[in-house]
C-alpha cells in the first residue's frame, strides 16, 4: 500500500508548491481538476480533498475475480469510491444508492466507459461475494456492468488499515479496532465516533440528521479534540461502528476533484442531482 | 432551471422498469444550475400500486393546484419503517385534505408489487403508495431515506428534510403550507 510517487503528476500539473509536500502528507490544491474547489473549505482533514493525489490500491472484486487497482484506470476512467459493509442498518444503503444513480445516469447518457463506481466494504469477514451480490440488488446495482466493481479486501484488519491510514477515514467495525496501529488511530476514531454521536443526538434513533449543520463537516475526520463535543448519546443502534459517510469523485490523473463527507446529510451539494452533475462535468 | 422534458421522460420509462427515464436531467452541459435553496422541478409522474388505501394508477407529484406531501422511502429501509406509525397519524389528521403518497424508486426487480402491498400492510399504511421510476425525486432530494417532501399548491418546495420525522411535525408544515393557500 505505498502511496504513488507525487513527483508524475505534479510535472503534469505544474510544479506547483513542490516544496514540502513529498512527506506523507497529501498534495493539496496542486493537481488539475476539472472541478473548482469546494465554495466552503473545511480545514485541512486526514482525508484526501480536492486537488490531491489519491493514494492507489489493489483490491479484489469477489464477482469478477479479478483485481481492481486504482492506478489502471488512470488515463481510463474517472472514479466515485464509497465505503460500505452489508449489515450496517442505517443510512449506509444511501452511499449504495447514490453510486447506483449515477451508475443509471452513465448508462443513460452514455458515458458508462467513463466512469467506475466503487464500493468497497469493510466488512470483507462478513461480506463476501454471495452477501455482496444480494445487496448490490436490494439497491438496483447492475453488478455485471463494466463500471460496477464491489472492492473486498482480504481481511478486515486489511480495510482498517487501507481506510484509517492510507486514505485517513475513520472506520471501525463491530467493537473493537481492527487496524494493526492503534496507538495512531485511536483518537481520531474515539473523537470522530463522539462527534458522530452529538451530530445525531438530535434524532430519536440516531439516524442521519446531518441537513441543518452543513459546516465543518470534514473536520470530523480530523478527530480534532477542537472540534470534538463530549455529549454522546447518539447512536444506539452500535456506538461501536465507525462509518464515515464519505464519497471520493477521483479524475482520469488520480487526483481529487470532490471529496463528499457526510454524503448522505442532505446538503444542497451532496444530493444525488449535484453528485451526478460533477461528475458530468468530470467525465466531459 | 431546464427540466421541462422531465414528463415525456417519465412517460418514456412508464415501459422501461426503471432504467429509462433519466434522459429527465436536461442537457449534460446544463450543469449545476443552482436557482435557489430548494431545487424545483417539473412535475414527476408516479406508478401507483394496488395496495391498502392505494390504486393502480398514476399520481403527479406535486398534484396540480393542490399541497402535496412525498415520503420518499425504501422497504430496505429501517428508519422508514420506524416512521410508518407517525406518518399515519399525520395521514389520519390532514391526509384528507392534501395529496399524502409515499413513493420509493425502488424498482419491481428489487420489490415486486406484491411484496410492496405486503410491506405496506405490514406497517400500517392506508394512503396512496407508489414508485419512481425515473428515480427524479431521490436525484434530486437525497438518497437518505426517509425524506419528506412538501409542496404548497403552486408546486414549490415548502419544505423538504431527510431523516425521521413525528406527526407533530409533518403536520404543521402540512397546515402551514394549507394556511398560506
Amino acid at each position: 500500500m505505498k502511496r504513488r510517487a507525487y513527483l508524475g503528476t505534479l510535472g503534469a500539473a505544474g510544479a506547483v508548491g513542490l516544496s514540502g509536500c513529498l512527506g506523507d502528507l497529501p498534495v493539496v490544491g496542486d493537481g488539475e481538476t476539472a472541478l473548482d474547489p469546494p465554495d466552503r473549505s473545511r480545514g485541512e482533514p486526514s482525508h484526501p480533498v480536492h486537488g490531491d493525489e489519491f493514494p492507489t490500491f489493489t483490491l479484489p472484486d469477489p464477482h469478477e475475480g479479478t483485481d481492481v487497482s486504482l492506478a489502471d484506470f488512470e488515463g481510463e476512467r474517472s472514479y466515485l469510491l464509497t465505503f460500505i459493509y452489508t449489515s450496517c442498518t442505517e443510512d449506509c444503503g444511501a452511499l449504495t444508492s447514490l453510486l447506483q444513480l449515477v451508475q443509471e445516469d452513465a448508462a443513460e447518457q452514455g458515458y458508462d466507459d467513463d466512469v467506475a463506481l466503487l464500493a468497497m466494504t469493510f466488512d470483507p469477514e462478513t461480506d463476501d461475494a454471495e452477501a455482496l451480490r444480494e445487496y448490490g440488488e436490494q439497491y438496483g446495482v447492475n453488478i455485471e456492468a463494466d463500471n460496477w466493481h464491489f472492492l473486498r479486501p482480504e481481511t478486515n484488519e486489511e480495510a482498517m488499515s487501507l481506510l484509517n491510514d492510507e486514505i485517513g477515514v475513520p472506520a471501525q467495525i463491530g467493537g473493537h479496532d481492527h487496524g494493526e496501529d492503534d496507538h495512531d488511530h485511536e483518537d481520531d476514531e474515539q473523537g470522530h465516533e463522539d462527534h458522530d454521536g452529538h451530530e445525531d443526538s438530535d434524532q430519536e434513533d440516531g439516524e442521519q440528521d446531518h441537513g441543518d449543520d452543513d459546516h465543518g463537516h470534514e473536520d470530523d475526520a480530523h478527530g480534532d479534540e477542537e472540534t470534538d463535543d463530549s455529549e454522546d448519546d447518539g447512536d444506539a443502534d452500535d456506538p461501536e461502528d465507525v462509518h464515515y459517510y464519505i464519497a471520493f469523485l477521483v479524475n482520469e490523473q488520480g487526483i481529487v476533484e470532490r471529496s463528499y463527507p457526510n454524503a448522505t446529510d442532505g446538503r444542497d451539494e451532496t444530493r444525488p442531482r449535484a453528485i451526478i452533475d460533477d461528475v458530468r462535468t468530470v467525465v466531459e | 432551471m431546464r427540466r421541462r422534458n422531465v414528463l415525456a421522460g417519465v412517460a418514456s420509462a412508464g415501459t422501461l422498469a426503471g432504467a429509462g427515464a433519466l434522459a429527465v436531467y436536461g442537457l449534460p452541459s446544463s450543469g449545476l444550475d443552482d436557482g435557489g435553496e430548494e431545487p424545483h422541478h417539473d412535475p414527476v409522474e408516479i406508478e401507483t400500486v394496488e395496495a391498502t388505501g392505494s390504486e393502480d394508477g398514476t399520481q403527479r407529484v406535486p398534484a396540480e393546484g393542490e399541497v402535496t406531501f412525498v415520503d420518499l422511502f425504501a422497504t430496505t429501509c429501517s428508519v422508514c419503517t420506524k416512521q410508518m406509525p407517525e406518518l399515519g397519524e399525520a395521514y389520519d389528521r390532514v391526509g384528507d385534505d392534501v395529496t399524502f403518497i409515499s413513493v420509493t424508486n425502488e424498482g419491481e426487480d428489487q420489490v415486486s408489487d406484491d411484496e410492496l402491498a405486503d410491506w405496506w400492510d405490514e406497517y400500517d399504511g392506508r394512503w396512496q403508495v407508489g414508485r419512481d421510476a425515473s428515480s427524479e425525486l431521490i436525484v434530486h432530494y437525497g438518497t437518505a431515506t426517509p425524506i419528506g417532501i412538501l409542496f404548497d399548491a403552486d408546486g414549490n418546495v415548502r419544505w423538504d428534510e431527510a431523516g425521521r420525522k413525528t406527526s407533530d411535525e409533518v403536520v404543521s408544515r402540512i397546515e402551514d403550507a394549507l394556511e398560506d393557500e
